[in-house]
């Protein structure tokens, strides 16, 4: 039996259809996950609404929003929490990186706008006080 | 002879007449060919605007101008809505006008102008990460033809025109940098007046390109202004017999609009244009004034 599955390994070792499911093992998934992980604005969850009420202000902003420069570099980031939304999750990175340069900064992307219309935000610049996340 | 020159006046002050909207940019929330334009954070929006043309004359082909013998005013009313496909970046409009047409005496005559479709889609969006990198928006537009003409109205004194009389295909770009205290941009539409037949003769006013430079700022947050030009140019009209010599027409427009934001229930926004006024040929001059009402729908 052991030497069967040993047989069997030692087959699909050989067979270059193995490489590119040991790519996506070894190295696509892996670099998809962390990716995520090391995202600067994560996708916005219930479950980060607890951390989100440790902050002051709640800062919500898009890249295409000129007046959201003025409320960004108004803002604390030691202290707020800013909310990418009406935005792509790469773009709302982009610009809040290039405003921001302080490493730990709490940003969530709202992907369908939940979050936003929640707290009767449906235009932009916008900000709330954290006490108001539900 | 002389019957072929009337016409050419007419169609040419209808095709101008056809025109009454308009004016800035794209992406300040509205357009050349449509009154409305959606911002990234809307899914749809509403329109309603009421205009008033008045100091109409004619110009004929050496740019003079005569006081004109039929329509003395106009009001417009207009309502406009526009919506977000599911694809972000595709939008579409339909704008209906009712026109009331004023001659000297007083009398008028109400109907409905030309319905217009459009659809924009979005190329690029603006970042304030770099400014310099435009928006771009194509856009394409039909206008429907609805209602009497010069070519087929009953009153001397076209009340009854409502109508330009040709459906009409556009397809343009637009080009805005949004993201500095001073906007600027500028659109390029080009237009194919679709052929008709009128009194036994195939009539088609040519190829009409129109361009548009804006110039914008906000003041404070609340306020939006806007100015800046519209040249149009409309090649010469042909029909069975070919090509009418010197019936090409030229306007150019200047426009400035002052727009609220920000305000809880929309936004307002009062334009002023002169048309005409400077350079014209074969066509008309007016001035106009449009306070519209503009609601926007978050996603």
């Amino acid at each position: 039996m052991k030497a069967e599955f040993f047989n069997m390994l030692a087959f699909l070792k050989h067979k270059a259809f193995l490489s590119p499911i040991l790519y996506c093992f070894l190295f696509f998934i892996p670099q998809v996950l962390l990716a995520a992980d090391d995202s600067l604005c994560q996708e916005l969850k219930s479950s980060h609404y607890s951390e989100m009420k440790k902050s002051k202000t709640i800062v919500f902003f898009a890249s295409w929003c000129q007046s959201c420069m003025t409320s960004i570099q108004q803002s604390n980031p030691t202290t707020d929490t800013y909310i990418a939304v009406f935005d792509g999750q790469k773009k709302a990175e982009q610009a809040l990186s290039h405003l921001i340069t302080t490493k730990k900064v709490r940003c969530y992307w709202d992907k369908d706008h939940s979050f936003a219309k929640a707290l009767g935000v449906d235009k932009l610049p916008a900000t709330r006080k954290a006490s108001l996340v539900p | 002879m002389i019957n072929i020159f009337k016409w050419v006046l007419c169609g040419l002050a209808s095709i101008a007449f056809g025109q009454k909207w308009a004016y800035a940019c794209s992406s300040c929330g509205s357009g050349v060919v449509d009154p409305i334009i959606l911002q990234a954070n809307e899914s749809h929006k509403f329109y309603l605007g009421t205009s008033w043309q008045d100091r109409i004359r004619d110009s004929d082909a050496d740019g003079n101008l005569r006081r004109t013998a039929g329509v003395h005013r106009r009001s417009i009313t207009t309502l406009s809505y526009a919506l977000r496909f599911p694809v972000d970046s595709l939008t579409a409009s339909l704008t209906v006008s009712n026109q009331s047409n004023i001659d000297k005496d007083g009398h008028q005559r109400t109907g409905l102008a030309d319905p217009l479709a459009t659809i924009r889609y979005e190329l690029l969006r603006q970042s304030f990460v770099d400014p310099a990198i435009p928006a771009i928006q194509f856009v394409g537009s039909y206008k429907g033809k609805s209602g009497k003409s010069v070519h087929n109205t009953k009153h001397s004194r076209l009340l009854d025109v409502f109508s330009s009389g040709f459906a009409e295909v556009s397809i343009g770009s637009d080009i805005w940098f949004g993201m500095w205290p001073v906007k600027f941009g500028s659109s390029f539409f080009f237009t194919r007046t679709l052929p008709e037949s009128k009194h036994n003769n195939t009539v088609r006013p040519g190829d009409r390109m129109t361009s548009i430079l804006s110039l914008g700022s906000n003041w404070r947050e609340h306020l939006k202004l806007n100015t800046g030009f519209i040249h149009r140019e409309q090649k010469s009209l042909s029909d069975d017999t070919g090509q009418i010599s010197n019936s090409d027409s030229h306007t150019l427009i200047f426009y400035a609009s002052l727009e609220s934001l920000s305000l809880p229930w929309g936004q307002i926004r009062f334009t002023a244009s002169e048309e005409g006024s400077w350079y014209r040929k074969n066509s008309s001059s007016s001035r106009v004034l449009t306070l519209a009402l503009i609601k926007g729908i978050s996603k």
